[in-house]
């Protein structure tokens, strides 16, 4: 069970516009989510993440590729996939007109078998509850952002989709949204969270996939990424000759000295830190600490970019 | 499809739009009978209901008209702007479940609307011709008033598709009101050029929307009326055009991209 991919998506791709003025949104895009995920969907703005989540929820329709929910293509039965999900939409949407409370009964009533007090614990959980009754038209982005996060607790889905739910909310509201989804991660959701908020996902996710102008450029556990931008620290005596002396080691990936004097950074497989030591001592520079420093997903998120914009311009 | 017609109806019973346009309605109808009743002329001792009620089965339609098209397209097209037709969507309402339960809703509304319109018109007349000692003359009314009810609920229902059809193509309410009133007021004048231009081009008029519209209104202001074309071709062709609009309306809205917010 642990295994199934809750959502599948193989060469999924997505050009808008007519042939000569297309715009590729999602270029052969294959991912999985497993079960009990929480898997964060990062990217820069306009790299195709908003695209995506309308490919998954029938929104958009795909120029090629098959899109998979728990398992069953969406092609043959897309609203009975959708009802065992909730998503949050970017800029939530709602009713202008009618009130929070009222917007909340009419998805409600669309979801059919939501009982009325669920209606109360929702907007309870979102902090609404007092101001239900003002017309959704008034309420601050983060207030609807908020109704959005209540509408997608309404049934129990076994897939939550998120796209920028922490929009518009203050630090407290961003703190209470990220506690709620790592909650609903332990009660065993699938949850698939689009953001560009890297210590968001950081936080609260345990799979990633890093997307780029519609491509997947990298992907897998968070604390396999992390430790791929783990570098080793080190302060000794002379750090120019430090780096002279190890930049032509072929087993180590980067250099780069540090801001704080006397510290060198470097990127090099765990087995191979003796002989780093053993080749400073040798050339006769005196070491003081050697220790790891732990990468971020903002590191990471950085150099992945930074890479595929260096790749990119290669090619020309 | 029950419960979404339901939550149609919800939405609808909240906004203030259908009740202004009700009163509109009211007042058109209603309006000129108190100015009539007031002005003191003497009502004829007898009255006969299918003569007076044509001038409600006159500016129903003729109102109406323009009424369905704001209606229709503001049902339809503001849920693109606020967003609120992905999130309907996302929930696992199928395209074609939300457009039916749409269109259903409208038709409901509208049916609603035009009887409530008549009844009150034919409740205004039967009060204001008959306060003096006046007594009522039902002879052929039955008749007459079936017939007109349901020539002025197709000629309704006729805009009603063209206005929810624009309103899915531009993605907007303003825009699929405008067109449609656009298409109403254009067609008028090109029937009137058609209609005295040589060959074939008054043959071609015969088959527009608004020649067949104002045929079938004609045939509603009884007294007034000369067939222009047989009522069983103007219905058929309304019909038609219904037929090939609602298909369209569901081929594009199938196949439409729904981005974050339109």
């Amino acid at each position: 069970m642990q295994d199934s991919p809750i959502v599948k998506t193989e060469g999924l791709t997505k050009r808008f516009g007519k042939a000569s003025r297309q715009i590729l949104a999602v270029d052969d895009l294959s991912i999985e989510v497993r079960r009990g995920n929480i898997f964060g969907f990062l990217g820069p703005n306009g790299s195709g993440k908003t695209t995506t989540i309308g490919l998954l929820l029938g929104l958009i329709r795909p120029t090629s590729g098959a899109i998979a929910l728990f398992g069953r293509d969406v092609s043959r039965d897309l609203p009975s996939l959708l009802r065992r999900t909730s998503a949050v939409l970017e800029n939530a949407s709602f009713y202008p007109y009618l009130s929070g409370r009222n917007n909340i009964e009419i998805f409600a009533r669309m979801t059919g078998g939501v009982p009325d007090r669920r209606v109360d614990e929702v907007l309870e959980t979102v902090g609404l509850k007092k101001r239900a009754g003002r017309k959704a038209g008034t309420y601050s982005l983060g207030m609807r952002q908020r109704l959005a996060i209540a509408v997608a607790l309404l049934n129990d889905p076994e897939l939550i989709i998120l796209d920028e739910p922490t929009n518009g909310l203050d630090p407290s509201g961003i703190i209470e949204i990220r506690d709620l989804i790592s909650e609903l991660g332990q009660q065993g959701k699938t949850i698939f969270l689009s953001s560009h908020l890297l210590h968001e996902v950081e936080q609260v996710c345990n799979h990633v996939a890093i997307l780029n102008k519609g491509r997947v450029i990298a992907r897998g556990p968070v604390d396999e990424l992390l430790h791929r931008g783990r570098k080793l620290r080190m302060r000794v005596s002379d750090v120019n000759a430090a780096v002279t002396l190890l930049k032509d080691a072929a087993w180590i990936k980067t250099i780069e000295t540090g801001a704080e004097g006397g510290v060198v950074f470097m990127e090099v497989d765990e087995e191979r830190f003796p002989d780093v030591n053993e080749m400073l001592v040798k050339g006769g520079i005196r070491v003081f600490e050697m220790k790891t420093s732990e990468g971020s997903l903002e590191d990471f998120f950085l150099e992945t970019i930074a890479e595929e914009k260096a790749a990119g311009a290669g090619n020309v | 499809m029950f419960r979404m017609i339901g939550i149609e109806m919800f939405k609808l019973k909240k906004r203030r739009m259908p009740y202004v346009m009700l009163l509109l309605l009211l007042a058109i109808i209603v309006i000129p009978l108190l100015e009539r009743y007031l002005s003191g002329e003497t009502p004829a001792e007898t009255l006969v209901l299918q003569d007076a009620m044509t001038s409600t089965f006159t500016a129903v339609p003729g109102l109406g008209i323009i009424l369905v098209a704001i209606l229709a397209a503001s049902m339809t097209g503001a849920e693109y702007g606020w967003g609120t037709l992905q999130q309907t969507l996302a929930r696992g309402t199928s395209r074609n479940q939300y457009l039916t339960a749409k269109l259903l809703a409208i038709a409901i509304v509208v049916f609603g609307g035009v009887l409530t319109a008549v009844l009150v018109g034919m409740l205004a007349n039967i009060i204001t011709g008959t306060l003096i000692e006046g007594v009522i003359d039902w002879n052929g009314f039955t008749g007459y008033f079936f017939a007109s009810l349901g020539r002025t609920l197709l000629m309704l229902a006729v805009y009603t598709s063209m206005a929810v059809f624009f309103a899915v193509l531009m993605r907007s309410y303003a825009t699929g009101m405008a067109v449609t009133v656009a298409w109403y007021i254009g067609e008028s004048i090109t029937i009137s050029h058609l209609s005295i231009a040589n060959s074939w081009w008054p043959e071609a008029a015969r088959y527009f929307i608004g020649y067949n519209i104002n045929n079938l209104m004609t045939m509603n202001a009884a007294d007034l009326f000369i067939e222009t074309a047989p009522w069983w071709q103007s219905c058929a062709i309304l019909l038609a055009y219904m037929i090939v609009i609602i298909t369209a309306t569901y081929y594009l809205f199938r196949r439409q991209d729904l981005t974050a917010q339109e």
